[in-house]
């Protein structure tokens, strides 16, 4: 007896020191760029790179409701000014109009650098109707800021320029800031400086919103509301963590029950959990020391997938007699546990051989924690029990002899159901993949919708399509950017694409201004043009002869460099649009309002080749597709190895054939019922029914077993039915969740271990009596 | 000092008060106050007035001459129409500009997108809505004379609009606006004189 306390007590005191030693020292990641691949191409790496913290994925839209507009717009003004004051923002805007300033570098440049300057801007005819147009404004019973310009630049360049850079002034104001259309709800839209994927970034920036609102909502009749990626990404891993633990508590629960009930033998609860927690334990820390981090979604599926390790102490509570001590009890089922072991980590061996770093993670994980947890029961587990230990008699005995006998479920009756599901899923019409990660989401419908409306309201609708222009400086870049946009606009007007807006627009080449250069009318013919065009007109004499200095100087300036603009306030401008990576430097133009992509797509392939044509969602799934390609293929390697195996422990390859058989068919009515019931399968059903791999070849070694008496027999089937019925519980509570990847887990593993169970006692050999 | 404790004393006080409290025509207006000035625009109802706007600008060897009618509909309708040749029209209601030209163009504007003009706007409709609160908002207000003979000065407040416009000078009788003049930052003056309509 004091054996057995001593071990138990060592053996827990080092599992929860190494547990602390593992909280203090390892840093979860919580980014998703390790389960994306790591990009070959470079269209692919700017493809991730623009999924993990693209402009569009680093945009929050907040929305202030309650009290009246003045104090809405009140606290939207309090609100900006201290998210400006932040570093964890990049840009801040609620719609206040910015003070009309001049800037006189800009000014400078109006006539190379202003929209729509050409050579017949300067003729007779257009210049007297851009001075009636001033004319016009001077009548106009409202004062105007341009008023001031008017003598020096009468041709209006340098408005035209403003008007050009003006966004979002479609956007609905009221009390001088963004407001929904009805009103009710003061807008900001904040760009956030970390990536949306960056979660622990965006969830700082978060906080730091809501507290700034919380300070100036001290009378709490306001309401805030966050929309964006970054703040669903938080929120969807908020949900995750949370409906996760409430999950896995019940299911723990749930398990004790069944485990109570099946022995009547409290210790057996802490037997039964120390191997699995002890496997849990080595696998943190040994993947994290291996891969110098620890991925939040490798330790969550991880934790789902080493839940096989309760089995392998019930195989041996119900394998327990009173004339043997449990030692020798694990010696004798231990060959077949050993072989299901190892079969199971040959599944997972195949992950780590692949090329995504986080699959890489999460198959190193489990084939540690197997081992451990195997060798824990093995050598440690019987070690727990006193000397002599009468072991408490199994209950539920008897209905499962009966069912041994009877053998309610002809193997027939399996086979025929498999081969439904098999025709069923070949004959199926419906897409069997789904690849759209986007489905997965697992927020309410409700936020989505808000966002929605958000997006209608700050006209931020967003753009899944983007043309990449690249070049090797930015002179190059302009100038591509320039034919690119001339020969886009001409093909695909209005209903065909929204408009677009490139840095070129903002900055033309300096080829271009050299050739505007040559283009503006040398002084004597322009103040000839002017003297005509003032004819008839009330102008003063003279007033326009800051006009004709002004272009005289433009046609001697040396061209507005890249770098020269970036000092003006131009700079956001080009910043959004132009980036300088490694490879070079490249435009990213969002695309609005595409109808027909495909016709873009092949536009843009065979006439612009300084151009790219990118669907963000389009390659997402792509992504997705091969990711799921890669797993396909290294299950069926796995599935090669393990029938390799099996036929090298088993002695045999037609007991190797019986022992996978019934998995194979259990796998196939799994994805046949999933399919029928209207389930497109992804990612997560696929790395679920690898788990009903490993838990149906230790069910089908069980049951293949050939035992000497039928009591033996009986045992086995009792560990077995304990194991799935545990197994199944927790699953099942799984596929009752909200979140549609815990759903897929639940619902496929509760299913595939149930099917497992099933075909593997449907074909299982008759006891010899 | 025996002056001050005399008998006469009650009675030359009540002189006194009669001279400063009882009403001689002029004290009373002299009171006269911008809150009563604008209590009268509030009682007033829908008015027309017919307009000659002179525009003296630096740019321009000689005035434009425009002219119109002006209308208001309480509490915050304005409608400004020009006489022929021109036929622009404006009108402004709540916050919405909207512009119209002979030819059908129509063209509205939020003044919300655009504060200097809701700032602007304020100088008229304000004071002939008899709103102080809101033309307070906007200008700080100085006010001299009576109720025949009246004259309001208003300073911009909102940043953009002071920029453009130095001050605005409202000078009028009882409750009729008879000059509006806009003095703009660069020296260029507006000045608009009104007479009422009497249907």
């Amino acid at each position: 007896m004091r054996a057995r306390t001593g071990i138990f007590l060592i053996w827990l005191m080092t599992l929860l020191l190494a547990g602390w030693w593992g909280m203090s020292h390892i840093s979860l990641r919580t980014d998703l760029s390790l389960f994306l691949p790591q990009g070959g191409t470079t269209q692919e790496r700017l493809l991730l790179d623009e999924l993990n913290k693209g402009p569009a994925t680093r945009l929050l839209m907040l929305g202030i409701g309650g009290g009246d507009a003045a104090d809405r717009a009140g606290i939207s003004q309090k609100l900006l000014a201290r998210l400006r004051g932040s570093v964890l923002f990049k840009r801040v805007e609620n719609g206040t109009p910015r003070a009309f300033e001049i800037d006189r570098e800009l000014l400078r440049y109006r006539y190379l650098i202003a929209p729509g300057i050409d050579p017949r801007s300067f003729s007779q005819e257009n210049l007297q109707t851009a001075l009636n147009t001033r004319l016009q404004e001077l009548k106009s019973p409202f004062p105007t800021p341009f008023k001031a310009l008017s003598a020096e630049d009468p041709t209006g360049a340098y408005q035209a320029m403003l008007r050009s850079r003006m966004p979002h002034s479609e956007i609905n104001r009221s009390e001088g800031v963004w407001a929904s259309r009805e009103g009710e709800t003061a807008l900001l839209l904040a760009e956030t400086a970390s990536g949306g994927l960056e979660l622990d970034q965006q969830q700082l920036a978060l906080a730091m919103v809501r507290n700034a609102f919380d300070d100036l909502n001290g009378d709490g009749r306001h309401t805030l509301i966050i929309s964006g990626p970054g703040a669903f990404g938080v929120q969807s891993r908020d949900i995750i963590r949370q409906e996760s633990q409430t999950l896995s508590l019940v299911a723990s629960c749930i398990v004790a029950l069944i485990l109570l009930f099946a022995y009547r033998y409290p210790p057996y609860l802490l037997m039964a959990a120390l191997p699995l927690l002890t496997g849990l334990l080595t696998a943190t820390l040994l993947t994290s020391l291996l891969f110098d981090e620890l991925h939040g979604i490798t330790l969550a599926f991880g934790v789902t997938l080493l839940g096989v390790t309760i089995d392998y102490p019930i195989h041996l509570f119900s394998h327990l007699r009173k004339e043997h001590h449990p030692g020798r009890t694990m010696q004798e089922i231990w060959a077949t546990l050993r072989l299901s072991v190892i079969t199971t980590c040959l599944g997972y061996w195949v992950l780590v051989m692949t090329d995504f770093s986080g699959l890489r993670q999460l198959g190193a994980f489990t084939l540690t924690g197997l081992v451990t947890a195997a060798v824990c029961s093995r050598y440690l587990l019987p070690r727990l029990f006193s000397d002599p230990f009468i072991a408490p008699e199994p209950k539920g005995l008897r209905p499962l002899g009966r069912l041994l006998r009877t053998r309610p479920w002809p193997a027939a009756l399996i086979i025929l159901a498999a081969a439904f599901c098999l025709w069923s899923l070949i004959r199926s019409t419906g897409p069997v993949w789904q690849d759209d990660i986007a489905t997965l989401s697992p927020l309410p419908a409700e936020l989505l919708q808000q966002d929605q409306a958000l997006r209608r309201q700050l006209h931020a609708t967003e753009s899944n399509q983007m043309l990449v222009i690249r070049a090797g400086d930015p002179e190059l870049l302009l100038q591509n950017c320039e034919s690119v946009g001339r020969r886009v606009r001409t093909a695909f007007k209005a209903p065909l694409l929204a408009g677009i807006e490139l840095p070129s627009d903002h900055l033309p080449s300096q080829r271009t201004q050299i050739l505007r250069q040559q283009q503006l009318p040398p002084t004597g013919q322009l103040a000839e043009n002017l003297r005509l065009a003032l004819q008839g007109l009330p102008f003063r004499e003279g007033v326009f002869d800051g006009f004709v200095e002004a272009v005289e100087r433009n046609r001697r300036l040396p061209p507005m460099r890249y770098e020269t603009a970036l000092e003006t306030s131009l700079r956001p401008h080009l910043e959004r649009l132009m980036q300088h990576r490694p490879e070079g430097w490249l435009a990213l133009i969002p695309l609005h309002g595409v109808s027909d992509p495909d016709r873009l797509s092949r536009f843009v392939r065979e006439t612009l080749p300084e151009a790219e044509y990118l669907n963000l969602r389009q390659e997402t799934s792509n992504l997705v597709a091969d990711f799921r390609q890669q797993i396909l293929q290294r299950v069926e390697l796995g599935a090669g190895l393990m029938l390799l195996l099996l036929w090298f422990g088993l002695g045999s390859l037609r007991a190797a054939i019986r022992t996978l058989l019934p998995i194979v068919l259990a796998i196939l009515l799994t994805i046949g019922l999933l399919h029928i019931s209207g389930n497109s399968l992804n990612l997560f059903h696929l790395i679920s029914l690898m788990l009903v791999l490993g838990i149906g070849i230790d069910y089908s070694l069980f049951f293949g077993r050939r035992e000497k008496q039928a009591s033996r027999h009986l045992r086995t089937l009792h560990a077995l039915s304990i194991c799935a019925a545990s197994t199944t519980g927790v699953f099942a509570i799984l596929a009752g969740s909200s979140i549609p990847v815990l759903h897929a887990i639940g619902q496929t593993v509760a299913i595939g271990v149930g099917m497992s169970y099933l075909a593997t006692y449907a074909l299982s050999r008759r006891p010899l009596t | 000092m025996r002056f001050l404790t005399s008998p006469h004393l009650p009675a030359l006080l009540a002189c006194l008060s009669l001279a400063l409290f009882s009403s001689p025509p002029s004290a009373e207006e002299d009171s006269w106050t911008l809150q009563q000035l604008m209590h009268q625009f509030r009682q007033a109802g829908e008015r027309s007035n017919r307009f000659t706007e002179t525009r003296q600008l630096a740019l321009l060897d000689q005035p434009i001459e425009q002219s119109g009618t002006l209308t208001f509909v309480p509490p915050d309708h304005l409608i400004r129409e020009l006489s022929p040749p021109s036929d622009s029209r404006y009108e402004i209601k709540g916050k919405r500009l909207t512009i119209s030209h002979g030819d059908g163009k129509q063209q509205t504007l939020l003044l919300d997108n655009l504060p200097h003009l809701l700032a602007f706007t304020a100088s008229l409709r304000s004071v002939l809505a008899g709103d102080l609160a809101t033309l307070q908002t906007y200008f700080t207000t100085r006010f001299s004379g009576n109720g025949t003979h009246w004259l309001l000065a208003l300073i911009p407040k909102q940043p953009q609009l002071a920029g453009q416009v130095a001050r605005i000078e409202i000078a009028g009788r009882h409750r009729n606006i008879d000059r509006y003049t806009v003095f703009e930052t660069g020296g260029d003056q507006i000045i608009t004189r009104l007479i009422p309509v009497r249907d």
